[in-house]
């Protein structure tokens, strides 16, 4: 059977490129469809051009050609198509008798394939059978086994779509892009400022995002012509309006204004960032990696639960210093199975306090591992660094209850974070506290301002894990009665002035000159 | 030059000088080392030393190809029942250097392909003062 290039998926892969007539082909196709296509569809729709392509060409070269068969005797000057070299055309330049008892009187001949130097030997007159003997076959080009271009597509995967999509960015003159579908720029119907403002209007007077759909129904936007080229064009002037936000609505996609989001939701605060560490997790004992699953940092090295297709029923989190400050709480792994995958971008949900019942705007930040949305709640309840927060689905996909345990008000001894010169010192303080807490995550601090300034040094100076462990610990453990202090201490401290899990900061503790595990979290020094 | 006691970390190949030295039928020891479909494939007195080697895929020819050792790396490589701890510890060792193109190996590497016996037995069997099958150790 012939080998088409097409077909091919190292060919896709690794040799194919968007050429001028592909160019024009989507160009074309865009253009005459009246709608917006995605990438995926697009590179389908090339594939399967090109395929048609190559059997055109195939079914017209075979028309005329001497196609080789190993059963087939040949002379010199004869030119053949070999199959199994994709049809590279040679010229016979010699032929003699061959030698292998295997396979009886035969002959060897010597062709001067075109664009090789080196002329190559084949087999001619063979008696016994061959995989490339026709026996009479006519039409060479039809098999039942040919990719489809879907399969074709599933198979080069990624490093296909995206010569496209480069293709694609890199002739912005000639295609336009909103999400992952496309258009060609002619297309595009104009959208005015008097447009934006009328869909910023709206979007206020709901108070929640706003589908393109929705928008439409109040902008005036070229009625007669297709709604997707409507829907496109004002998806494409919102984009690059920077009033406006693009947000996954549980699948379907909406606009917000920016000035209406907290700022969390915009961008990642500093204080939630994380640039990841390399450290020896060997070093963490049975003990350490068990606070580690308790402590559910979202950034954590912990394996990924296992997927039982069920959603979980509830998860608790408990609060630390950054998400508190930030107004967020954290994508924990238990967490990120109940909200809607995505990598990046914002999606809109709905938090429910579990208290009095108010609902609650919520920004899942993909990227950054959060929830924005929080800090008016965390003020309005008085929840402390430390407390513990259940996370809970609700019967409506887009809604999700947020609570907390209330206590009778109880005296806790806090550590109360102080900046000293350029260090943290701690102050045993007594506070009443009346929700459920950890109360070795348990912190308040003194001077917010201060702690900024010292997470900046911190930075600004290229504190290591263990300089800041070296810095912390023996704080924690001077006002410790038993001279002990607990590794989740430990890590809730660290928070203050750098967002780390607990895995790094474990392992440079263990490290830790004069580090002593005493046992049940606490350490020594 | 003194004969030196090899080591686990001696590499070892099939040594041909040794056997034009010492055996001139050595082609009779490689057709016994063909897989059965092989050796059903060829009469041991057939002349294959220098054949016109047939591409099964694309007809292709090989000259003066010797068509047992083709098949032996072609075919027989490919057979799971090629290298079983049934053979003698020698001709197994002796096939898993024809069928890696005679790469020197030692014995502990050879311990990695014939798991069934440990390294040191492997080198005593080949790194004694009889040789079995050509198989020495690489000389620098």
């Amino acid at each position: 059977m012939i080998r088409r290039k097409t077909q091919d998926i190292d060919y896709w892969i690794h040799e194919y490129e968007v050429d001028e007539a592909d160019h024009e082909f989507i160009y074309d196709l865009l253009a005459e469809s009246n709608t917006p296509i995605d990438t995926e569809d697009l590179a389908l729709a090339v594939i399967r051009r090109r395929g048609e392509e190559e059997e055109h060409f195939l079914r017209n070269e075979l028309a005329q050609a001497n196609i080789y068969d190993p059963g087939d005797a040949y002379e010199v000057g004869d030119v053949i198509y070999f199959p199994a070299f994709n049809f590279h055309k040679g010229q016979v330049t010699a032929v003699r008798p061959g030698n292998n008892p295997e396979h009886g009187e035969f002959d060897v001949i010597t062709v001067a394939l075109e664009g090789e130097k080196k002329p190559r030997a084949f087999a001619a007159r063979l008696q016994t059978p061959h995989k490339l003997n026709r026996d009479g076959e006519v039409d060479l080009l039809s098999d039942a086994n040919l990719l489809a271009p879907q399969d074709i597509l599933a198979m080069a995967g990624d490093a296909l779509l995206s010569k496209f999509e480069q293709h694609l960015t890199a002739n912005e003159d000639y295609f336009v892009r909103a999400g992952s579908a496309w258009l060609t720029t002619d297309q595009l119907l104009p959208v005015n400022i008097g447009h934006l403002n009328i869909a910023e209007a709206l979007i206020e007077m709901e108070g929640a995002p706003v589908t393109t759909e929705k928008l439409l129904e109040q902008v005036d936007l070229e009625p007669d012509m297709p709604q997707s080229i409507r829907i496109f064009s004002l998806d494409m002037a919102l984009q690059h309006d920077d009033r406006f936000v693009r947000v996954d609505l549980g699948g379907k996609s909406g606009w917000y204004l920016r000035r209406l989001m907290p700022e969390a939701a915009v961008s990642i605060p500093d204080v939630l960032r994380y640039e990841p560490v390399p450290y020896d997790r060997s070093l963490l004992n049975v003990e350490l990696l068990q606070v580690e699953y308790e402590l559910q940092d979202e950034w954590s090295d912990t394996p990924e639960p296992e997927e039982d297709g069920e959603q979980p029923q509830s998860a608790v989190y408990t609060l630390i210093y950054p998400h508190y400050v930030a107004g967020t709480m954290p994508l924990t792994p238990t967490i990120r199975r109940m909200l809607p995958v995505a990598k990046d971008g914002v999606t809109a949900i709905t938090l429910i306090d579990g208290r009095w019942g108010n609902k609650i705007a919520g920004w899942v930040v993909h990227e950054g591992r959060y929830i924005a949305g929080l800090g008016d709640w965390y003020k309005e309840h008085k929840l402390p660094v430390g407390a513990r927060i259940l996370f809970q689905p609700t019967q409506n996909p887009n809604e999700f209850l947020i609570d907390f345990k209330p206590q009778r008000a109880k005296r806790h001894w806090v550590r109360l974070a102080l900046v000293q010169g350029r260090k943290l010192a701690f102050q045993a303080q007594q506070k009443a506290i009346n929700v459920d807490v950890d109360d070795q995550v348990l912190l308040s601090v003194g001077d917010s301002a201060a702690i900024d300034d010292l997470r900046e040094m911190v930075e600004l100076e290229g504190y290591s894990v263990a300089d800041l462990v070296a810095m912390i610990m023996p704080e924690l453990v001077r006002m410790s009665p038993q001279s002990t202090a607990h590794v989740k201490s430990l890590y809730s401290a660290i928070n203050l002035v750098r967002r780390l899990p607990p895995g790094p900061i474990f392992a440079a503790l263990v490290q830790m000159p004069g580090a002593v595990d005493t046992g049940s979290g606490f350490w020594s020094l | 030059m003194p004969w030196k006691r090899p080591t686990l970390n001696t590499p070892f190949h099939i040594d041909w000088d040794w056997w034009r030295e010492h055996e001139n039928n050595y082609r009779f020891y490689l057709y016994e080392q063909l897989c059965d479909a092989c050796r059903e494939r060829f009469a041991i007195d057939e002349d294959t030393q220098a054949v016109d080697w047939i591409d099964p895929d694309t007809a292709e020819v090989t000259e003066d190809a010797d068509a047992w050792l083709i098949c032996l790396l072609k075919y027989c490589a490919d057979d799971p029942n090629y290298i079983t701890s049934d053979l003698p510890l020698a001709a197994a060792i002796f096939r898993v250097f024809l069928t890696n193109g005679n790469k020197p190996l030692t014995p502990a590497q050879l311990h990695e392909r014939l798991p069934w016996r440990d390294e040191r037995t492997i080198l005593r069997v080949i790194g004694g003062r009889k040789v079995h099958y050509g198989i020495r150790p690489v000389m620098d």
